[in-house]
């Protein structure tokens, strides 16, 4: 959890500094995108070769993705329902 | 965004169980600097963007409900799972109170001396964590930017804060970072209650 908030916190130094400008501000934006590929096909494969995963799947899996299905759906409804009535368009006076 | 993110998963997917062993882990573990140069990035784009603190900051302690949402919402998803399988309400709960973190809630409820709920909820969490990966380019666009954080639960702060910020804005990026923030801190203290 440091080292995330350290690289996200030097992140946003450098982007307050306005050394970046224009193409390297796109190239941020590119590499991003490959950056966030690479990590979903690594996590992918960490996935694919851990034990705890292949070996219950079978048993287990059905289980687990009804829960995990509820669990995006129940948090999906409230923060809906919640942006809806607090976070967006009321506007203080 | 979501084809592409649904194929290269596959892909991952099908390489970790057909590859060598010792590869497999190589690229897995490679995920963790991985993850580091992402944030990175998105660190710099929201930066580059300072009236994002601004509108944060108009939003003040009203951010809050987006965690509070995320976590209320998991819980009582668990509970209607759980009554949906005829399986006990509280250990749903606590399968879905590890809010995407699949690696400590699969070990707390594991040690908390039951195996199979603990294995259940690391599959879970995993599942979470790819319907994250799925689900936010579509949730961005038909329910809102504020919507799409919310399936991310704890992973909103690392591993799906870069399928967040490419599919909403940097003003959302910083909110989900927050409220995955919150619900990491949460989770430790949020299984246990239901064991």
């Amino acid at each position: 959890m440091t080292e995330i908030i350290a690289v996200v916190a030097v992140g946003i130094v450098i982007g307050l500094s306005g050394l970046l400008r224009g193409g390297l501000l796109k190239l941020n934006g590119r590499v991003q995108t490959l950056w966030l590929i690479l990590l979903i096909f690594s996590m992918g494969v960490g996935i694919g070769n851990s034990p705890e995963v292949t070996e219950n799947i079978a048993q287990l899996g059905f289980q687990a993705l009804v829960y995990a299905l509820f669990a995006v759906l129940g948090s999906v409804a409230l923060v809906f329902l919640f942006g809806k009535l607090v976070l967006e368009g009321r506007k203080r006076p | 965004m979501s084809i592409v993110i649904f194929v290269v998963l596959l892909l991952g997917i099908v390489s970790g169980i057909a590859l060598p062993e010792a590869l497999s882990v190589t690229i897995s573990e490679a995920s963790s600097p991985i993850l580091l140069l992402l944030l990175f990035s998105v660190g710099i784009d929201i930066g580059t963007n300072r009236e994002v603190f601004g509108q944060i900051r108009q939003l003040g302690g009203r951010i809050l409900l987006i965690p509070v949402g995320v976590i209320l919402g998991s819980l009582a998803g668990g509970a209607c799972a759980a009554l949906l399988l005829s399986a006990d309400v509280r250990e749903g709960m606590a399968i879905t109170a590890g809010l995407g973190w699949y690696s400590l809630s699969g070990i707390l409820i594991t040690e908390a001396g039951n195996p199979v709920a603990g294995a259940t909820s690391f599959l879970s969490n995993v599942f979470r964590e790819m319907m994250t990966f799925l689900s936010v380019p579509f949730l961005a666009r038909y329910l809102g930017d504020y919507t799409a954080i919310a399936p991310a639960g704890a992973t909103a702060m690392d591993t799906t804060l870069g399928v967040i910020r490419s599919n909403t804005d940097e003003k959302c990026a910083v909110l989900a970072f927050i409220s995955g923030s919150i619900c990491t801190l949460v989770v430790p203290v949020l299984v246990p209650i239901f064991l």
